[in-house]
């Protein structure tokens, strides 16, 4: 995995340009679109979200129209970062995505049943 | 040759484009810890980073019948022998089992849209014919849910 330094990726909640000014080093403006790679559904497709898009609108955005109503039940991870989900209530900016990820969105509880 | 119900030519076909993506895009599926090993119908190797455990596991994806019946799936070591539970090599809990139902050690996997699953006796009620058209339980879908929720912390090793 490539690796992701405290630089490239900010603290959960905390947008580069929170703590004071204007980012430059990394597209913040608002109508900027991050470029990024989805897997879902056995397929790849290249999306463009803005960076202010929360997280959940970007899993909503992604969904057949029979899934959209029980947005909930996804989750989305970026490989860029980790692992774990992302926080739904995040803007993409906050959650640490940025141009080139590889996003992708399974449900939240796949086994078990 | 075994008796078939799908022609192995049709789910050979059938198969090799639902998991088009991977063989055409390897790396994108690298990024989020799948690795394509081999593809040699009926069978898909890959490996499953497996972060929690700092390690990864091996999976093989037989799809035989494809799409006529789900597709199967089991762990397996480097020389492609299945792995089974009890060496600590394979996880265990939220969904991922480690015995059959008549008790005996075996591992399958509890998601819809697996052989195992709808071939459980507690599974009738969902048919495979029902979603098979769904890409919710496409082959590379469910590869990367099982990748997922492999990475859960509540998933332990058996």
């Amino acid at each position: 995995m490539k690796a992701v330094t405290e630089a490239t990726v900010p603290p959960q909640g905390l947008a580069p340009a929170a703590a004071g000014g204007q980012d430059h080093s990394n597209p913040s403006t608002a109508d900027h679109k991050y470029q990024v790679t989805v897997l879902f559904d056995g397929a790849d497709s290249a999306e463009e979200f803005p960076v202010n898009m929360k997280v959940r609108e970007a899993i909503l955005k992604c969904l057949p129209p029979k899934d959209k109503p029980n947005v909930a039940d996804f989750e989305m991870v970026d490989a860029n970062i980790g692992t774990q989900p992302l926080n739904a209530d995040l803007t993409l900016l906050q959650a640490g995505v940025r141009d080139g990820h590889v996003l992708s969105i399974t449900k939240k509880h796949g086994g078990g049943g | 040759m075994d008796a078939a119900i799908v022609h192995p030519r049709l789910a050979h076909a059938s198969f090799a484009r639902a998991i088009r993506p991977l063989l055409t895009g390897r790396e994108k599926f690298e990024q989020i810890g799948i690795t394509l090993l081999d593809f040699s119908f009926p069978y898909l190797d890959v490996e499953l980073r497996w972060h929690a455990r700092a390690t990864s596991v091996r999976l093989r994806v037989d799809g035989t019948e494809y799409p006529y019946l789900p597709v199967r799936g089991w762990w397996i070591d480097k020389v492609g022998a299945k792995l089974p539970p009890g060496r600590s090599l394979v996880p265990c809990g939220n969904g991922f089992h480690t015995a059959d139902q008549d008790g005996q050690p075996a591992c399958w996997f509890c998601f819809l849209g697996w052989r195992e699953y709808h071939d459980h006796t507690s599974h009738q009620d969902m048919s495979w014919a029902s979603i098979r058209r769904d890409a919710r339980y496409s082959p590379l879908q469910l590869i990367s849910q099982l990748h997922k929720d492999l990475n859960s912390p509540s998933v332990g090793v058996a």
